[in-house]
């Protein structure tokens, strides 16, 4: 006897599959699409463990939008994350210029100098800035960074590399939800995700830090962090985008007066030697721009603008921030970097 | 090779396509050898103790029949094999056995608890004459190695399952129609409900430092969490497999029956994992009351009424884990077994169906807050980063936790109701597949948003192991 014993199915029930897929399907996409949903659901995460990226691409497609161009984008980890305050900066810019500058703060916590050329290749193909601007920092550049992954097929797809998810990602907000569903529905997520949403200025700031102050005396110190190989080969790989519509800045992310001088004084030599070396060295070669902030540190960033060995509290932000955009206008009025 | 993944999909499918094409005979041969390579996936050591085991219980019931001597000195034997190996690994997995010097490299072979019993019911069945031990070899192998059942049950009995396998299978619309709804409520209840539950509550990470770290608020939800997606995890697992027996024609036993409305703990007992509860009443709970009756002369007194549902339970806590809140777990389910008895004893007993309205939510609501009481002690000791039963019911009374609460987690409640009101439907109708008997568009409409909805909450990620692929 045999096994399977099927009738014919009727013609309607498969059409009637078929019409409520699609039905259903359309509905669903559309009311993603009708813009409710990123207030009843966090913003999608592009398939990228931490929610800051995509909150911080939905305040960078609405600033340009709003402004109609964007000038510079300072990319790297949460040290450019809290440290920069692209208002204040570009305060400071106009001050010196008397013309008006458009910075994005996309510093994103734990992203790793690996993620830095696939980000910045994805921010010049969406946004065109003039300026990309990358903040170094020797635990970027360490090993033992515990940075998150960012090079997902939806940047890649944005960086020119098309593949399947990232179209999807794309195109269709039902599929971008639903890789994302696994994140509104976790609610450490949703409260970390809500935390990002409050903090983060329409220019990309994240103002999380406050003006708390930790005095760090102790440490692994400066030399601790070593260049590890594949980092600086990404590290290589991000000035390589320089090209005619993009200049590519770095600078040194200022770092706690008194963790660097209680440390071994010979700490600060490695530093020197063994990390800024060979970074000022190699932007300089492939033509980019390197600000040093040694001097600043020790003259107008004392310990009590830091949140911690790395990180600026709201005090140092505003120095800061001011140091950028001083620099920034001497260099455009130098010329050695275009806005226009 | 999980049972939700492209892979195991892949398999089932290529599996089912031979068996369409096989004659009746050759088709149990396949399953047995699709069976083996399904476990070996797992790991080649696991398959190798199903084998020894299998071969043992397949010639140790020639030991059982009404001819041979010694016959009820060999069933004990026989159980006494089949038990001391499953409390080896057991025992082994709880890091017992390393105090004595023994080895702690054996891994408990994943679904031995489930294949250990059924083993047993064989033994018991022909040793009680209610079957004779099978002449066909492959048949009992596939018995106790077919693969759908192979992970976590249904714990199906030889005296139905043999049978089931000497005749030829049919499948028909009708069938497969059963096969394709029992896997889509089965995935609903797996991915929609319980994994989401799971992480919206954390499951696992709440545990750790809850006591100090979440409100009491927070807890009685994640208390309720658990409930639920204990309860359609498993049952969505055993509606998966279930589904995917039928396509071989093959019904597998119903392990659910929409247990959270149970009017009363024996109710329960006879809804929630049916093929473990009823291997229980048949091989532990009847023989342990008939023994005592004979023993006291009466099944009314206090040894007859206690003992009984107490080592049951107790058996049955030990059987998930060695662990002292499962048989706290098992304990307090005894409990309210001898005080339902007692109860009865002295009070004339309504039939559920035949109660007042009132008088069952009444009960349903009892019935569920006790065991939602009861399974804190069974997390506890099921879970990893488990904690102190004792000390989260202690934190659930402590008043001045109260203040502290999110709302997000109220979100709970979404797949909390889902679950309640697929219940309630499956509850009313007494069918759990009711929407094949709707119009043909609004049951493509319910398939079509299933599907649906199945693709949104998992294509987020991969769905969580079945919590009992663990025990």
């Amino acid at each position: 006897m045999q096994t399977l014993q099927l009738k014919r199915p009727s013609v309607s029930a498969i059409l009637s599959l078929i019409l409520s897929l699609l039905i259903l399907g359309s509905l669903s996409e559309m009311a993603l699409r009708a813009g409710h949903a990123t207030q009843i659901f966090p913003a999608p995460n592009m398939g990228v463990a931490n929610p800051e990226l995509g909150i911080k691409v939905a305040r960078l497609d609405a600033l340009a939008k709003a402004k109609g161009k964007i000038d510079c984008i300072f990319i790297g980890s949460s040290a450019v994350d809290s440290d920069i305050d692209t208002q204040e900066l570009s305060r400071l810019y106009q001050t010196r210029t008397g013309e008006e500058i458009v910075c994005f703060n996309f510093g994103i916590a734990a992203m790793p100098t690996t993620a830095a050329p696939v980000v910045g290749k994805f921010l010049i193909a969406r946004y065109h800035p003039k300026i990309l601007i990358f903040g170094a920092d020797p635990s970027v550049f360490s090993s033992d960074f515990p940075g998150g992954v960012y090079d997902v097929p939806w940047v890649r797809y944005h960086a020119g590399d098309v593949t399947l998810e990232g179209w999807l990602i794309e195109n269709f907000y039902l599929y971008r939800y639903s890789v994302a569903s696994s994140d509104w529905r976790n609610v450490e997520r949703i409260e970390l995700t809500s935390r990002l949403e409050r903090n983060i200025t329409p220019f990309g700031f994240n103002t999380y830090k406050g003006n708390e102050f930790e005095d760090v005396t102790t440490g692994w110190g400066m030399a601790h962090h070593q260049l590890h190989p594949p980092y600086f080969a990404s590290y290589r790989e991000l000035l390589s985008l320089r090209s005619t519509v993009t200049q590519i800045v770095i600078f040194e992310l200022p770092t706690q007066m008194n963790f660097r001088v209680k440390n071994d004084p010979a700490d600060e030599k490695t530093y020197a030697e063994q990390f800024l070396q060979p970074i000022i060295s190699d932007a300089e070669s492939r033509g980019a721009l390197f600000w040093r902030t040694g001097q600043l540190v020790f003259s107008t960033l004392p310990a009590n603008h830091f949140a911690d060995w790395l990180h600026l509290n709201y005090r140092g932000t505003k120095v800061f921030s001011g140091w950028l955009g001083e620099q920034l206008a001497e260099a455009v009025q130098q010329g050695k970097l275009k806005v226009r | 090779m999980e049972i939700i993944s492209w892979q195991f999909a892949l398999f089932a499918l290529v599996v089912v396509g031979v068996y369409y094409a096989l004659p009746h005979r050759a088709q149990n041969y396949w399953l047995l050898i699709a069976s083996y390579i399904f476990y070996l996936t797992w790991g080649w050591n696991f398959a190798l103790v199903l084998l020894c085991l299998t071969t043992f219980n397949f010639l140790w019931a020639r030991l059982l029949t009404p001819d041979r001597t010694r016959r009820r000195l060999w069933l004990w034997i026989g159980i006494a094999a089949n038990v001391i190996l499953l409390s080896f690994y057991k025992l082994n997995e709880t890091g017992y056995m390393a105090r004595f010097g023994l080895s702690t490299k054996f891994l408990l072979p994943i679904g031995l608890a489930f294949y250990t019993l059924q083993a047993i019911s064989y033994l018991v069945d022909v040793y009680n004459k209610v079957l004779p031990p099978t002449a066909h070899w492959a048949d009992f192998f596939l018995y106790l190695s077919y693969f759908p059942k192979l992970l976590a049950g249904p714990i199906e009995r030889a005296r139905n399952f043999l049978p089931a396998l000497a005749k030829p299978r049919v499948v028909t619309n009708e069938k497969l129609a059963k096969a394709m709804a029992l896997i889509l409520i089965g995935l609903v209840r797996k991915i929609v409900i319980a994994d989401v539950l799971s992480q919206i509550i954390i499951l696992e990470k709440a545990w750790v430092g809850w006591g100090a770290n979440y409100s009491t608020p927070v807890l009685i939800l994640w208390l309720l969490s658990f409930a639920f997606s204990l309860y359609n995890d498993f049952a969505g697992y055993t509606g998966i497999v279930r589904g995917v027996s039928l396509l071989f024609g093959i019904e597998l036993s119903a392990n659910f029956q929409q247990p959270y409305l149970s009017r009363n703990f024996a109710e329960f007992w006879n809804r929630w994992h049916i093929s473990f509860s009823y291997w229980l009443r048949d091989y532990i709970y009847f023989p342990s009351s008939r023994w005592l009756a004979r023993l006291t002369g009466s099944q009314r007194n206090a040894l007859s009424v206690v003992v009984p549902p107490l080592i049951t339970m107790a058996a049955s806590g030990a059987w998930h884990s060695f662990n002292i809140y499962t048989l706290i777990w098992g304990g307090l389910h005894g409990l309210y077994q001898i005080v339902e008895r007692v109860w009865s004893l002295y009070f004339p007993v309504t039939p559920p169906d035949q109660q007042p309205r009132w008088r069952q939510a009444w009960g349903v609501i009892s019935v569920f807050a006790l065991t939602t009481f009861a399974w804190a002690s069974f997390a506890m000791g099921t879970l990893r980063n488990g904690g102190s039963a004792f000390a989260f019911w202690r934190a659930l009374s402590i008043s001045a936790h109260w203040t502290a609460f999110g709302w997000e987690y109220l979100l709970v409640f979404a797949p909390i109701s889902f679950s309640i009101i697929l219940d309630m439907i499956q509850n009313h109708y007494r069918d759990e597949v009711i929407f094949l008997r709707w119009n043909t568009f609004a049951r493509a409409l319910l398939f079509a948003a299933a599907c649906l909805l199945v693709f949104i909450v998992g294509v987020g990620g991969a769905p969580r192991v079945f919590v009992y692929q663990g025990f």
